[in-house]
């Protein structure tokens, strides 16, 4: 099943060393279907390898998204009123979380791989199913 | 729908294999979209390691350090 992606969660997937690699890997093995993301997503997943793990593994979650491994989901003006108001709702709600939660919503995806608390708490609010199911953070 | 050279050739192929044509077609089917399936893992899993356990849990706060 399609899940949407938070940018931690896609660093975490790309570093072995992070603590929520294991349980991140888990999650996307055992749903099975692509993971979908929108543009802020990339950028921050980028941002964070850029300066922890080197620039060419930034380059290589866009060659992944290139090849269809990640989902680019373009947003729509919806999906920006959407996230107005969950950001208004307090919660330290990131735009890009936000943003990844509204599309979420306007696809009918119920699933969210995340590992940043903040918005792991905004997906267990919306009623959306929350991967890796326990948070693993170390 | 199949053009007639295709059918005929997925005919002799299913009678030579003890098969019929709509198994076959099945079977192909299922393999076409198993290949074209997005990969359980993508192939970036994994692929760096930065020594740190912390990133992608303080993900939010260090990318507003920027």
């Amino acid at each position: 099943m399609p899940a949407m992606v938070s940018g931690g969660a896609v660093y975490a997937l790309l570093d072995a060393s992070d603590g929520n690699h294991a349980g991140a890997a888990a999650a996307v093995r055992e749903l099975e279907g692509p993971l979908v993301l929108v543009a802020p997503v990339l950028t921050d997943a980028m941002r964070l390898a850029a300066r922890y793990l080197g620039q060419a593994l930034a380059l290589r979650l866009l060659e992944a998204t290139l090849e269809g491994e990640l989902l680019l989901q373009p947003l729509e003006r919806r999906d920006l009123q959407e996230a107005r108001r969950l950001m208004s709702l307090g919660g330290a709600l990131s735009a890009s979380a936000a943003l990844t939660l509204a599309a979420a919503e306007r696809l009918g995806v119920r699933d969210v791989l995340v590992v940043e608390p903040a918005t792991r708490r905004a997906v267990e609010r919306l009623g959306l199913r929350l991967w890796p199911a326990e948070d693993g953070c170390t | 729908m199949l053009p007639e050279s295709y059918w005929l050739a997925l005919k002799e192929v299913a009678e030579r294999e003890g098969s019929s044509p709509s198994e076959l077609i099945r079977e192909a089917v299922a393999a076409y979209v198993a290949e074209r399936r997005p990969k359980a893992e993508p192939s970036f899993v994994g692929a760096g390691e930065s020594g740190r356990g912390d990133v992608s849990r303080l993900a939010e706060e260090l990318l507003e350090e920027d």
